[in-house]
């Protein structure tokens, strides 16, 4: 008789093929005993609803898929639990194409044959994303990356995902793509809704830089190294702005708070970092006036026209003005919710509501108020949206007002960041002449990040102001102005007026 | 004094002479009113740069609000 094993048994691997069904739910087997909160779980039918207006038919599953973020948070955590919680997880892969186990063995058996890259581009052009189904019962959502919302509205506005990314995906052999940021639902013992906001805003920036992407476990470390709010780091209990802003730093990145100031502001906040390709994380305090908040990280933004000016004294237009509500991970929901953005009044004074709102629907799910903005940047990134609108707008008043009186009211002001190599790049189609485009690619230090100030005019670029984002005040900043195809002509004459005084080059 | 150096009198300026003169007080001019427009913007949204700015001033209420909503 032995006791134990000689060696411990390999999990096994299975592929299986099923139908997307109508209630997705139902895939998920409710834990046993007295469930604490609602079954099934608001998340699992959000992203069923979510699924179904995607288009989904058909799911491939992976019995065995070792996770890497939960992984980690096992050996954090779980590992230590009386219960023999699996190291491994299953995965789900969703499809727009309609096929069954036999078309997958077909599939795999053609690829077999010599025939790989048709039966890859059969599943590639299908492909709407994963999601990793972790083995525990009450917050099976890990991590997940789908693709997004289409970019138009059935209404004819525009969606812009700034926040998104590539996620290569490897499914027995067959190598996927799916352009989405990863959104995962708190477990309540490794993380809490600010690590998972984080974890969704860092998968974002750390790649721009090289960075590794920290699992939740390795963010709720980080953030009680220093500093505890509660009793425990794990169970997680929350964290506050300042414990992120630390888990951040540990994450090799700088974490840059905002504080809400109007709706105007914030929406020119949204839109200023979500559009450079960085995902805000929103704290919000919930209108009970309770005094623990949420944190949703957000991804996109829905934009409408650019609004007239109504300030008579002012001639201009901000670019904010188009922004109608915003798209975000809320590990409450699930991925790329709808969330209108709203004047609220709060204990007499008018604050920015947000309601995030069920797909598809106009019913909101939850109704909170904007406390402030939490922003993991790569170091070098110092200059502000702020800063940037501040000395901006004064320059778009006079450009609507005395410098092109034709102009009048109709200057559109935007601020963003861009790498300077994508300037550099994107440069070569801004019709420049040849010494312009010479002395800007060949002439001009541009720092790794470009502050950039455009200005336009009925959707046409008038000039760009390039600042150097490593600077932390706008003004001593600025690095080139350029001409754009939009401005008319003589008007380089007042532009270089302009360029003079900031002392940079006019490239035209 | 040799007549090479002789200031000329505004008599014997010729045409091309006046032409550069009145090219480089327009240039000024011009750079005048662009530096004045951009003067008068500047305090014209004066109040609204203000307003900008005032998303930099962090508090420790802000850094010690916790945020750990329930699922």
């Amino acid at each position: 008789m032995t006791l134990f094993p000689v060696r411990p048994d390999y999990p096994a691997q299975a592929i299986r093929v099923t139908p997307f069904p109508a209630d997705f739910p139902s895939l998920f087997p409710s834990p046993n005993g007295l469930i604490e909160g609602e079954w099934p779980p608001v998340q699992l039918s959000y992203l069923g609803s979510y699924l179904d207006s995607l288009g989904c038919k058909t799911i491939i599953i992976e019995e065995h898929y070792v996770d890497r973020d939960y992984i980690n948070d096992v050996a954090a955590f779980y590992s230590r639990s009386l219960r023999d919680y699996p190291n491994y997880c299953r995965r789900l892969h969703f499809f727009t194409a309609s096929f069954d186990d036999g078309r997958w063995r077909k599939l795999v058996l053609e690829a077999n044959q010599d025939d790989k890259q048709a039966a890859e581009q059969v599943l590639a052009q299908a492909y709407l994303g994963f999601i990793v189904v972790r083995p525990l019962a009450g917050s099976p959502v890990g991590r997940t990356v789908l693709k997004t919302h289409p970019t138009v509205t059935p209404e004819g506005l525009t969606r812009s995902f700034g926040a998104i990314r590539d996620y290569s995906v490897h499914l027995a052999g067959f190598s996927l793509n799916v352009r989405g940021l990863a959104f995962q639902q708190q477990d309540r013992g490794v993380s809490a809704c600010a690590t998972t906001a984080l974890w969704s805003s860092i998968h974002k920036v750390a790649p721009l830089e090289g960075l590794a992407i920290p699992t939740p476990a390795e963010i709720t470390e980080a953030a009680s190294r220093y500093f505890l709010a509660g009793g425990r780091s794990l169970p997680s209990e929350g964290l506050t702005i300042h414990q992120i802003c630390e888990a951040t730093r540990a994450a090799g990145l700088a974490p840059l708070v905002i504080p809400s100031v109007s709706p105007e502001q914030d929406r020119a906040q949204l839109l200023g970092y979500t559009s450079s390709g960085l995902a805000p994380i929103l704290a919000l305090r919930p209108t009970s006036g309770a005094a623990d908040g949420h944190a949703v990280c957000c991804v996109g933004i829905k934009l409408g026209n650019v609004q007239p000016q109504p300030d008579d004294k002012l001639h201009y237009r901000d670019a904010a003005t188009a922004v109608e509500s915003i798209y975000v991970h809320d590990d409450r929901l699930g991925p790329y919710a709808s969330a209108d953005i709203l004047p609220f009044t709060f204990e007499g004074k008018i604050r920015t509501g947000l309601s995030i709102r069920w797909p598809g629907t106009a019913t909101p799910a939850d109704l909170s108020i904007l406390t402030a903005f939490i922003i993991p940047v790569p170091i070098k990134l110092r200059l502000t949206i702020a800063r940037m609108r501040a000395l901006g707008i004064a320059i778009a008043d006079a450009l609507g007002h005395r410098l092109f009186p034709e102009f009048d009211r109709l200057v559109t002001l935007d601020c963003r960041y861009r790498l300077g190599t994508d300037y550099m790049a994107n440069a070569y189609g801004f019709g420049l002449s040849e010494k312009g485009i010479y002395h800007l690619v060949g002439g001009v230090a541009l720092s790794r990040y470009v502050g950039l100030i455009e200005f336009s005019q009925a959707g046409s670029p008038l000039f760009d102001l390039i600042m150097d984002a490593t600077e932390t005040k706008a003004n001593p900043a600025a690095l080139a102005c350029v001409r754009r195809k939009g401005l008319p002509a003589g008007g380089e004459v007042k532009l270089r007026v302009i360029a003079k005084l900031f002392c940079v080059p006019w490239i035209e | 004094m040799a007549e090479e150096n002789r200031p000329q009198r505004d008599s014997e300026l010729t045409h091309a002479d006046r032409a550069q003169e009145k090219t480089i007080d327009d240039t000024v001019a011009e750079e005048k009113a662009v530096l004045d427009a951009l003067e008068e913007a500047r305090q014209n949204v004066k109040s609204i740069a203000k307003k900008e700015m005032m998303g930099e001033a962090l508090t420790s209420e802000i850094l010690n609000f916790r945020l750990n909503a329930p699922r």
